[in-house]
This record gives structure tokens, C-alpha cells and sequence, in this order.
């Protein structure tokens, strides 16, 4: 009803008399907006290059058009850009299955601490990795688990086999996969604290009553109060879904091989920044942009569909 | 490094203010000079005009290079004249070594704007990262006065002509003698400098400072009581690298698997064989399996640092000043960066082995590549073209001059101590002259350390050793357009294969079939161009 009769009112309103009424949130939104527009969507036509054979040094202006050319390694299965996809897929399941709901679980945990103190130094001690860049991840990784690292220093100096771990191309995807569940999943459980945080105590107190074990209570209370969250973030994730991680894959990619590590990202740096394949490499990223738009356009709809707010409302 | 409004907002915004406006860069490009093998042969390079009679302690030829033992007492002050025009000069460069104080904590730096007669704004990318950093500032559109151009550049020619000066009047022929430290340079450096028709830029000359081959650590390998290593073939090798693997003590006797030299023992050509006017890619010869396999089992022996795959250069070069690795692969420039770096003591020492066959012989090593980089001054430039020539000539003084002394040493008293004539350089001197000025340009090495005249004994000898052996890259100063737009990626496929089967990854076998895709998907086309090229420099001779 309220929400029908506010409809109503902003119908009777014109476009003009709208902006002079929010004409200081719209001032608020200008620098914002500003920064948006300058560098989000004006850099957003240097897509152009994606059709053209683009020559950096003879600008956008000075390179040919070279109309669909650009595309044909993705029309035509380019075996490289096949292997860049297949390998992106994969990762983005193995981030779907493992990374997403881990801050959850961990969210979970942290919750059901009882002493405050204690929460409060295990969330510091959890957020801080999130501070560190790759760099230093991916050095800390190989200082622990390398050839000549922590484990197998310790084994080597026992007479123990050692474990090829970094730079064994075959748990590359499990070490990325681990690495970001380690360096993030700490900073991810702070919206669903406090998604947490605002679940009513009294319902937990009227289920207790009602005999519900905590098994019972986390099902029927809790994962109900995150649900809107978890579709909000789960929407959001699947738009960058096709975006598995780049610094934290090129700093690893020359020991495991492409074979295994080439991802969308790579294979655009690779080829367009490295191989001078500008044009090719815009069209890769431009395809796995518009894939990404796709993809959470419908996972909104479909959570329209089932009655969740999603991204944004219609 | 300076980040100016221009390169901030350079990547996008220019860009998309040239999509706008629809100005084609090139218009206004009066000399349509192609890039053919006929143009460039038409050039005529720059005289040679040797400079000053300084006598070589032990004096090279054609290839081996001059060696001293020490420095001359009384260089001589070859220019007087500041090179410089007032005006800050921009320089963008790779350096070697470790990053040094800014300018305004580097007396070297600023005894060198000084003598310069302008500021050098130097931006610096460590080796591993410049070709990414050059990438990026070309694709900004963001060039500086003077620009150190990597040689496996994607498109150079066509960079070059679009961003850079044409230096032909300035240095062709007897021009060239106006900048007398650039006549120093032989001719055969010019030749890496010509494209469309033109000079386009300055040699920064490698050749056989270039040549790469295993460098070990002398003190090391005696403490072991190995004296003079001269592996026979790849048995007695693999034994040398055995003995000097101690894994338990976290030791190993390399910090990468050496296929160059593998190569080089399975009698590999150096990147392009020519024969009666066809060519052959290195790529294609049999000794590759040869050499893969060598490689492979010193893999599983254990002989190789076993992070050597994911580490970079500057991992590994501190491995073996560490002590951690007793051989790496590098040459003649690079052993006297080991000394530079040195962190050793007095012990350290460093020598260089010779190539046997795989099976026993003697083996052909590699030339090294010609040029470390071509320096091209931009268009843009406000300075004269006269003005920046004048700095390139000033940093290729050579050895024996006080120029030479001052660039490679800095100042007595505080980056060097004088024992006799020699520049023993202090910590902070190596330090802070680890600028980069090397690579604006540079007279040929000439083998020296000062107040060490083992280490130029040591060079000079196995330089004499191996010289009547080298091999040579046919596909020098000959352009193959395949080679230079997408030679980076299919050759980068290769590299990638060469890791997976040197891990036990993939097997040897996978090799060939891989080497036909390289030369279906490009390789055969390069072949093509350079031997049109070939024939065509044959034609004009």
C-alpha cells in the first residue's frame, strides 16, 4: 500500500520538480558519479580497438579497422583461447563450490563464540591476510611450501620425501583456489556478520523454547536471516565469475606452465600486452565482459523469480 | 619515478580523446621509407673512426676484447664541452642491479646532472619487469626524450617510425664523426639500428660481453677441491653438478637448468642457421631432444635449485652470491655484476666454463647477441636531436677516459677508493651508480676489474679459448615482420613446452610435433622473410 501511494505521488511529479527536491543527495552522488563516468565508462570505448588491427604506438586513431578479424579466435576455437577458457571454467567452479561458502561457515563459527574478546582476536587475525598483496602471498606460499622451503627443508633434513607442491602443475588449481581462500575468506565474513548481527535474538529465544536444537535454530533461523545477503553476493560474484584471479596467476604461471594456468585474463595480458595483440586481447575481454553482464542479469531475474530482491529491484 | 599528468591520465583518456577526434597520428609523415631488406641495405652506416691509443694489457681481436689490468694513471678529459642544453632530459631504462637512492639522496646522480649540463629524470624497471613497464608506457602513449628499446620489441620498425627521430643526416657515413665516442662503435653494431630506410637509433653493443655461458663460483668449487672444472662431455658435467649438490644443506649446484649450453653441447645452431641461403631455426634442429633430455636428468638428479622454476632472475642471481648455487648461466657483462653485487667477501671468484660435446669433443658456443638494445630519442622530444646525440656520444666514452671512469665509477672518495690508478668502487658506489646510464649507450666492454686483474685474465682467457669456435646468429640485422609481430607469442609456446618437459611434466617426445605447429603457425613464414631478406642484403652486396 505504501509503497503503491509513493508511486503515485512521484507520477504526479515532474522530472524537474524531482531534481530540485533531491538536488543535495544529487550533489552527494556528483563526485562519485564523476569519478564513475571518468574512469569506468569513458575508458569503456577504448573497446573500439577489439575491431581494429590497434597498434599502440599509432594510436586509436591512426590503427585500421579490421572488423569481426579480431574475433575469429573465439569463433574459431583458437586452441590457446579454448585452453584459456577451459581452464577459467574450472576455476570459476572450484571458487563457486569452495571460496563463496567459506566466509560463511566462517562467519557461522565466529558467531557462535561466546567470549567477545577471543571473536575479536581471531576476526583481526583473519582479516589481516586480506592487507597483503600477491606478492607477498604467493612469496609466503613458496617460503612454506616450495622445493627449497619450510616443509621441505624440515623433510629433507629428516631423510623424508619431499612434496612437490608450488610449481607441481597438477594441484595448481587446489594451490590458487587455497591461496585465496587463505588470503580472503577472513575480510569476506564481515557482511555476514553483520547480516548476523541483525537477525532478531528473540527469535532464537522463541525457538529454544519451542525445543529447537542449535542444529535446528541455525537452519530455521539463521541461514534464513542470511539468504538475502548470500543471493545479493552470489548475483554479484557471478558478474566478475569469469574474473579467477590475475596477479596472483601470472606471478605463478612460468613454473606450472599455460597448460594449466592460462586463464581469460592471462591470455589477454599475454597476448596483448606481452605478444602485441592488442586487438585480439580487447576482443577476448570484451566477450568475457559482456558474459559477465549476461550472467547477472539473468541471476537477477531468476531471483525475481523466486521472490529475492537480488541486485536491484525491478 | 616522476608521475606526471600526462601518464596518469595517458592509458585511457588520450586514447579515447584520439578515438574522438579521429587524428590518424601518422599524417603528417612526409618520407614513406618501407622497411625492406632494399631500403635498409641502402643505408650507408656510420664510418668507424677507432678512438685513442690506449694499449690493452692483453689485446683482443675482432671478437676477443680488450683486456686491462689496470686503470691508465692520468685519464685523459676527452670532452669538454657540457653535453647537456639546461633543460631536464627524460630516460626510461631497465637497470641490472638493485634500485638505487632517488636523485635526490644520489651524489652520483647529481655529480652527473652536473657534468651533463641537464637534469636526467631517469624511470627505472628492474630486467624482469621492463619489457612490461615499455609495454605499458608505449601503449599510454607516454614516451620519454630518450628510450631504451628492448630488440625483440613487437613491430619495432614501425614503432620506431612512428615515435622516434630519423638519425641517417645526423650519422651516416663521415656524419657520424662529429660524435666521436659513436664513431668508436663498430660498424657491425650500427647495423641493428637501421629500419625503414634510416638510422633510428643508437647501439647499446653486447656481441661477446653477451656471450652466455656457465658461470660457477670459483671459491666455491675449490673448497671442494675442484680447481680447473673442464667437463669432458655430459657425464663428467652431470658428476660436476652432483659433487657440488648438497640438498640437505639447502645447496644445489644450479640455480636454473642451463639448456642454452645443453643446446649448445648437442650442437644446436644459435637461433638461425643460414646454408647456401636457406635458414633453420634452432627450434628445428635434432640435438633439441638431445638437449632436453640432458636437461631432464639433471632435473631428477637433483642438481637444480628446486624453486628454479618459479623463481626470476633476481632470485637466482641472489642464490649464487649466496652460495646457494654454485653455477648459473650468464655472461661476461653479468660476471661483472657478480662482482659488483658481490656480498661474499674477498673469496668470491668467479670463472666460466668452456663447452664440451654431449658425447665428448668440443662444442660451438653462441655468439651473443650483437645489441642489449637500441636507444631511440622520441619525437616529441623538445631537446634537439643534436643535444640528445651529444649525451648518447658522452656516455659511450671508453675505457682509459675520465668520462669512462666518472659513468662507471663515480667520484674518488666516496664510490671508489684509489689503489694505484685502479677505482676500487665502495659499497655506496655501486649503489648509486646502478642508474642505468649504461644503457642510453655504451663504448664495447672492455674486460676490467678494478684492483682485481685476475678477473680480466680469467675473461680474456676463455674469450681466446672459445672465440675460433663461435657460432653466429644468421638472422642478424635482417627483418622478418612474422618474427617481430607475433614471434614473442608462438615462441613463448615453446618456452612454456621446454619447462613442462624439463620437469618430467611432458615427454621429450612432445617436442617435434610441437616444433611443426610453431612452424605452421609462423615459424615457416619467418624462415620465408629472412631468407628473402638474406637474398636480397646477398643481391646488394
Amino acid at each position: 500500500m505504501l509503497q503503491r501511494s509513493k508511486t503515485r505521488q512521484q507520477q504526479q511529479l515532474s522530472l524537474g520538480q524531482r531534481l530540485l527536491r533531491d538536488k543535495v543527495l544529487l550533489l552527494f552522488a556528483l563526485p562519485g558519479t564523476a569519478l564513475i563516468v571518468a574512469f569506468h565508462y569513458v575508458p569503456l570505448l577504448g573497446n573500439v580497438i577489439a575491431f581494429k588491427d590497434y597498434q599502440p604506438f599509432l594510436g586509436i586513431g591512426g590503427s585500421d579497422w579490421s572488423g569481426w578479424e579480431n574475433f575469429a579466435v573465439i569463433f574459431n576455437g583458437d586452441p590457446a583461447f579454448l585452453r584459456a577458457l577451459k581452464n577459467t571454467l574450472i576455476l570459476t567452479c572450484l571458487q563457486s563450490i569452495f571460496v563463496f561458502p567459506a566466509p560463511i561457515l566462517l562467519a557461522l563459527l565466529l558467531n557462535s563464540l561466546f567470549s567477545e574478546r577471543i571473536k575479536r582476536i581471531a576476526q583481526s587475525i583473519l582479516y589481516l591476510p586480506h592487507f597483503m598483496s600477491w606478492v607477498i602471498v604467493v612469496a609466503l606460499f613458496q617460503q612454506m611450501l616450495g622445493g627449497g622451503g619450510l616443509l621441505n627443508n624440515y623433510l629433507r633434513s629428516h631423510d623424508l620425501a619431499t612434496l612437490d607442491i608450488i610449481g607441481n602443475s597438477e594441484l595448481f588449481h587446489v594451490l590458487l583456489t587455497s591461496q585465496i581462500i587463505w588470503k580472503d575468506t577472513g575480510w569476506a565474513t564481515i557482511l555476514f556478520l553483520a547480516a548476523l548481527s541483525q537477525i532478531d535474538s528473540q527469535l532464537y529465544e522463541a525457538a529454544s523454547v519451542d525445543g529447537a536444537s542449535r542444529m535446528r535454530q541455525l537452519w530455521h533461523v539463521t541461514m534464513p536471516g542470511l539468504r538475502g545477503i548470500i543471493i545479493l553476493l552470489f548475483i554479484l560474484r557471478l558478474g566478475d565469475s569469469l574474473t579467477v584471479g590475475f596477479e596472483q596467476i601470472i606471478l605463478q604461471q612460468q613454473a606450472v606452465g599455460r597448460d594449466v594456468s592460462e586463464v581469460l585474463d592471462t591470455y589477454v595480458y599475454n597476448n596483448g600486452v606481452i605478444g602485441g595483440a592488442w586487438g585480439v586481447a580487447a576482443a577476448v575481454g570484451l566477450v568475457k565482459g559482456i558474459v559477465g553482464v549476461v550472467l547477472v542479469l539473468a541471476a537477477n531475474k531468476v531471483a525475481h523469480i523466486f521472490g529475492e530482491q537480488g541486485v536491484y529491484s525491478r | 619515478m616522476p608521475v606526471s599528468r600526462r601518464s596518469f591520465l595517458g592509458g585511457g583518456l588520450a586514447a579515447a580523446a584520439v578515438a574522438v577526434t579521429g587524428t590518424p597520428l601518422l599524417a603528417g609523415c612526409a618520407s614513406d621509407k618501407k622497411n625492406s631488406a632494399a631500403a635498409n641495405l641502402a643505408v650507408k652506416l656510420p664510418t668507424y673512426v677507432k678512438y685513442g691509443e690506449i694499449k690493452p694489457d692483453l689485446p683482443g681481436t675482432d671478437v676477443v676484447l680488450d683486456g686491462f689490468l689496470k686503470y691508465p694513471a692520468n685519464p685523459v678529459k676527452a670532452i669538454t664541452d657540457k653535453p647537456g642544453d639546461g633543460q631536464p632530459i627524460t630516460f626510461m631504462t631497465n637497470i641490472p642491479g638493485a634500485i638505487p637512492p632517488a636523485e635526490d639522496k644520489n651524489q652520483f646522480w647529481q655529480a652527473l646532472n652536473d657534468r651533463l649540463g641537464s637534469e636526467l629524470q631517469i624511470s627505472m624497471a628492474s630486467n624482469d619487469e621492463y619489457p612490461d613497464k615499455f609495454a605499458t608506457r608505449v601503449a599510454g602513449g607516454d614516451l620519454p626524450d630518450i628510450i631504451n628499446i628492448p630488440t625483440t620489441t613487437v613491430q619495432l620498425p614501425a614503432l620506431l617510425k612512428a615515435k622516434a627521430m630519423d638519425l641517417t643526416e645526423q650519422l651516416s657515413g663521415d656524419a657520424v664523426k662529429k660524435y666521436p665516442f659513436l664513431a668508436n662503435i663498430p660498424t657491425v653494431y650500427w647495423k641493428g639500428c637501421v629500419f625503414n630506410g634510416g638510422i633510428y637509433g643508437v647501439p647499446v653493443p653486447r656481441g661477446m660481453s653477451r656471450t652466455t655461458l656457465p658461470l660457477y663460483r670459483a671459491d666455491l668449487l675449490a673448497a671442494k677441491g675442484i680447481s680447473n672444472p673442464a667437463p669432458k662431455n655430459f657425464e663428467d658435467f652431470l658428476a660436476l653438478c652432483q659433487e657440488m649438490t648438497a640438498a640437505r644443506e639447502n645447496r644445489w649446484a644450479w640455480t636454473r637448468v642451463p639448456l642454452a649450453y645443453l643446446r649448445q653441447m648437442a650442437d644446436v645452431p644459435n637461433q638461425w642457421k643460414e646454408e647456401g641461403g636457406k635458414f633453420t631455426s634452432f627450434y628445428e634442429a635434432e640435438g633439441n631432444a638431445d638437449a632436453l633430455e640432458a636437461g631432464r636428468k639433471m632435473v631428477e638428479a637433483g642438481v637444480i635449485n628446486p624453486d628454479s622454476f618459479s623463481a626470476k632472475a633476481s632470485q637466482r642471481k641472489q642464490w649464487f652470491n649466496g652460495g646457494i648455487a654454485s653455477f648459473d648461466i650468464d655472461s661476461f657483462v653479468a660476471w661483472n655484476q657478480y662482482y659488483s653485487d658481490n656480498t661474499a667477501g674477498d673469496a668470491f671468484s668467479v670463472n666460466m666454463l668452456d663447452v664440451p660435446g654431449l658425447n665428448g669433443g668440443q662444442a660451438k658456443p653462441w655468439m651473443g647477441a650483437a645489441l642489449n638494445n637500441v636507444t631511440a630519442f622520441s619525437k616529441d622530444s623538445k631537446h634537439s636531436v643534436d643535444t640528445l646525440l651529444k649525451i648518447a656520444n658522452w656516455m659511450a666514452a671508453p675505457f682509459g677516459t675520465e668520462e669512462y671512469l666518472f659513468r662507471k665509477y663515480g667520484l674518488e672518495g666516496r664510490h671508489y677508493a684509489l689503489q694505484g690508478s685502479d677505482p676500487v668502487p665502495t659499497k655506496t658506489g655501486i649503489v648509486e651508480t646502478g642508474i642505468g646510464t649504461q644503457y642510453i649507450s655504451d663504448s664495447a666492454l672492455a674486460l676490467y676489474w678494478p684492483g682485481k686483474p685476475d678477473v680480466p685474465q680469467k675473461q680474456h682467457a676463455i674469450q681466446e679459448k672459445i672465440a675460433s669456435r663461435l657460432q653466429y646468429d644468421a638472422s642478424y640485422g635482417l627483418y622478418s615482420e612474422t618474427m617481430s609481430k607475433d614471434g614473442a607469442r608462438i615462441n613463448g609456446v615453446l618456452t612454456d613446452l621446454e619447462n613442462q618437459i624439463l620437469q618430467g611434466k611432458k615427454p621429450v617426445s612432445d617436442w617435434a610435433p610441437a616444433v611443426k605447429t610453431w612452424l605452421s603457425s609462423g615459424g615457416e613464414k619467418i624462415r620465408g622473410e629472412l631468407q628473402d631478406a638474406f637474398a636480397a642484403a646477398a643481391g646488394g652486396k
